[in-house]
């Protein structure tokens, strides 16, 4: 009895850890952590320097008046970073006038040409699209920390990273974070923002 | 072994997982933290825990120490957990913790506690375990863990199954091999 008592105590403390430690279950991994504590709690990004594929300077909070969307990727990416560029391609068919959507590029050898491939890739038209990079190696850093983005080499020159399209709202704040091929939830989230 | 060499073998284990040189090592791929530096940070514990459970008799810890054990491992083996300790050196340092006082130590204490009828259930339950998880990292097509790579993630499956396929044949070959060969060995003189 006394054993089974200790036991089922064990037990108890043991499965409360890992409530406390998966968010009841929803967090398992770090990825659905991220997204679960972002829509809870909208962060500010920090207000980077971009360049984008004209060349041209913008910051990030020159964004506030609309609902922008980003995307973190790298122009040499064979893999996820077609499927978002794609996932861009339908926003820019289907959102608001007024939205803007920002593809920006981690890699720090991303130049304006490179950029510009990549924009022409998919139709990208500054302001409504803009394909970028970021200023400087601590705003990268910065920026990367604050969105969740976590890059890691791929062992072949280039890179793995956790893939998304980031709602950032009016007031500059990262709100939602959602799959490359959820889309529709996006739409349905600006949507609920504009009510 | 005396109790002394006993707790410095497994303190020795603990340090040479937990802290450079080979740490940065053992936390560089995904197998290599889960097969190589988690059974050695609960090993280091567990060589404590047998020492001090010698000349010890309490039967009823032992289900309570291996179920804790158990937990804890299952705890640090959930993905977000495995990311975070790779990001921040204070949660690595709380799973180094963790796995050696909170897994390793009641796991020994607890296997020296055990009688034979919870030490098997014990085994079989960590075979099951093991092969669940193996079959879980392979089936998975997205990456369960940011910091490292999906290649990763199918070599710690095989891994994974791997020790499942050693266990099983390990505890095969107690069961119905060395129980033969006791049966039919010539009563000694």
């Amino acid at each position: 009895m006394r054993a089974a008592l200790a036991t089922l105590a064990v037990a108890c403390c043991g499965a409360a850890a890992l409530w406390w430690g998966t968010e009841g279950g929803q967090a398992l991994t770090s990825e659905a952590a991220r997204r679960l504590d972002i829509a809870r709690a909208p962060r500010a990004l920090p207000d980077v320097v971009l360049h984008d594929q004209n060349g041209a300077l913008t910051h990030l909070s020159d964004y506030r008046a609309a609902p922008v969307v980003l995307e973190f990727v790298y122009t040499t990416c064979p893999d996820i970073c077609l499927a978002l560029g794609t996932a861009f391609e339908r926003l820019d068919a289907a959102l608001p006038r007024d939205a803007r959507l920002i593809s920006i590029s981690f890699d720090p050898a991303d130049d304006t040409a490179r950029l510009g491939d990549f924009a022409d890739r998919y139709d990208a038209t500054a302001p409504r699209w803009r394909v970028a990079g970021i200023k400087g190696d601590a705003a990268r850093a910065a920026l990367l920390d604050r969105a969740g983005v976590v890059v890691i080499p791929d062992g072949f020159g280039g890179f793995v990273h956790n893939a998304g399209l980031y709602l950032v709202d009016a007031q500059g704040r990262l709100t939602a974070v959602f799959d490359p091929e959820d889309t529709r939830g996006l739409r349905a989230a600006l949507a609920d923002d504009a009510r | 072994m005396r109790a002394e060499p006993c707790i410095a073998a497994g303190v020795a284990l603990v340090v040479l997982a937990a802290l450079p040189p080979l740490a940065p090592w053992l936390q560089s791929r995904l197998p290599l933290v889960v097969l190589g530096q988690y059974p050695l940070l609960v090993l280091g514990g567990a060589l404590i825990g047998l020492r001090l459970a010698r000349g010890r008799r309490a039967g009823w810890t032992a289900a309570p120490a291996l179920a804790g054990a158990a937990l804890a491992m299952a705890f640090w083996l959930v993905p977000r957990w495995i990311d975070a300790a790779l990001a921040d050196p204070t949660v690595g340092l709380a799973r180094a913790l963790c796995l050696w006082l909170l897994a390793g130590v009641p796991l020994g204490w607890g296997w020296a506690q055990a009688g034979p009828v919870l030490r098997g259930f014990a085994l079989a339950n960590a075979a099951s375990m093991l092969a669940v998880m193996g079959w879980l990292q392979l089936a998975i097509p997205a990456r369960l863990c940011n910091a490292y790579l999906l290649s990763d993630q199918r070599l710690l499956g095989i891994g994974f199954l791997a020790a499942t396929a050693a266990l099983v044949l390990s505890l095969s070959a107690r069961a119905f091999v060395g129980r033969a060969t006791r049966r039919n060995a010539p009563a000694r003189a």
